[in-house]
């Protein structure tokens, strides 16, 4: 007589063996979101920075006109080069850049002309499976000191 | 020997096998090959911004620490004209005197490849590692007003290959030089 499985011993074989793909398969599923999410932080990293750069370099060039933008406004940088744009009400109606970040900086000022300090706050902010995500810098300005 | 025959597999039974086999693996491979890339990628733009970041430190030590004039390619006349917009029409090379009075020349170096170099005193330095490529470097030089230093407004593109993709950033940097 020949010896063959029962169908007990093969629905514990393929439970066990479904268990593992499954456990497998959402190991993997979560490594793949993960690389992607950092991979868009560096990118969002990137743009935040070369945003403070640019405003930092703003602020050296003219303090005047510099104090005069950032009046306790928020301002979108929808392009890679950032330029002075146009004022929104919030950062999330600010167009994308690259059609997946919002990139914008809110500005606090306080007092006026050369004894104005301006508070930034640098912001990229994307969504990514249903989540939101953001990079953020924080820096006060003034003609003396950042 | 008929018992022994018995308990080999059937035609049947290795075909089956081999077409599960045959089911399972391409996915199995798939999942791994992009895994592989993702790595690759992230890697790739971590090199990128790594190196993006050192060519924005030697522009600036040579831009803002060592330059006092941005000349034309005679080293001779100021090329910076005195404008606030619209900005002067971008140039790939940038001629300088240093605070010593020697020439700089900052140019992309297209033969090997793709690199910042940097020409002062006869010899030709390289800012940036062969591991990337450095492409549109492009320079504008402007002054707003007489009292104030040079403006030199730089951007250029970092790229590398990572797993038969091009990925790359774009950088753009003012800088101020040493002298009005």
């Amino acid at each position: 007589m020949r010896k063959s499985f029962s169908l007990i011993e093969v629905i514990i074989f393929i439970s066990i063996l479904s268990m593992f793909l499954v456990s497998a398969a959402t190991i993997v599923t979560v490594m793949l979101q993960q690389n992607t999410l950092q991979i868009n932080k560096l990118k969002a990293r990137h743009y935040t920075n070369q945003l403070m750069e640019w405003v930092r370099e703003e602020k050296n060039t003219n303090w005047l006109t510099f104090v005069n933008h950032a009046s306790n406004n928020v301002y979108c940088f929808q392009n890679e080069e950032p330029s002075w744009g146009a004022t929104v009400t919030t950062g999330s109606d600010c167009p994308f850049l690259n059609a997946f970040y919002q990139r914008y900086i809110i500005f606090t000022t306080t007092g006026s002309g050369a004894y104005a300090q301006v508070q930034a706050v640098i912001k990229t902010d994307w969504q990514e499976v249903g989540n939101s995500y953001s990079t953020s810098i924080h820096t006060l300005f003034s003609q003396w000191q950042e | 020997m008929a018992r022994m025959k018995n308990k080999s597999f059937t035609l049947v039974e290795l075909l089956v096998s081999v077409f599960i086999v045959a089911l399972i693996l391409p996915p199995v491979f798939a999942i791994f090959f992009s895994m592989m890339r993702q790595q690759i990628v992230l890697t790739s733009y971590s090199d990128i911004l790594k190196q993006g970041e050192n060519i924005h430190v030697n522009l600036k030590h040579l831009i803002e620490d060592r330059s006092i004039l941005i000349t034309d390619s005679g080293f001779t006349a100021n090329v910076c004209p005195l404008i606030t917009s619209p900005t002067p029409t971008p140039a790939s090379t940038l001629y300088a005197i240093d605070t010593e009075g020697a020439p700089i020349k900052l140019y992309q170096e297209v033969a090997s490849p793709n690199r910042i170099a940097s020409d002062s005193a006869s010899k030709t330095y390289f800012l940036t590692s062969a591991s990337v490529f450095v492409n549109n470097l492009k320079f504008t030089c402007f002054k707003i007003n007489d009292k104030n230093p040079t403006i030199v407004k730089v951007s250029y593109a970092v790229k590398k290959s990572a797993f038969y993709k091009d990925i790359s950033l774009q950088y753009f940097y003012t800088f101020h030089t040493k002298a009005q």
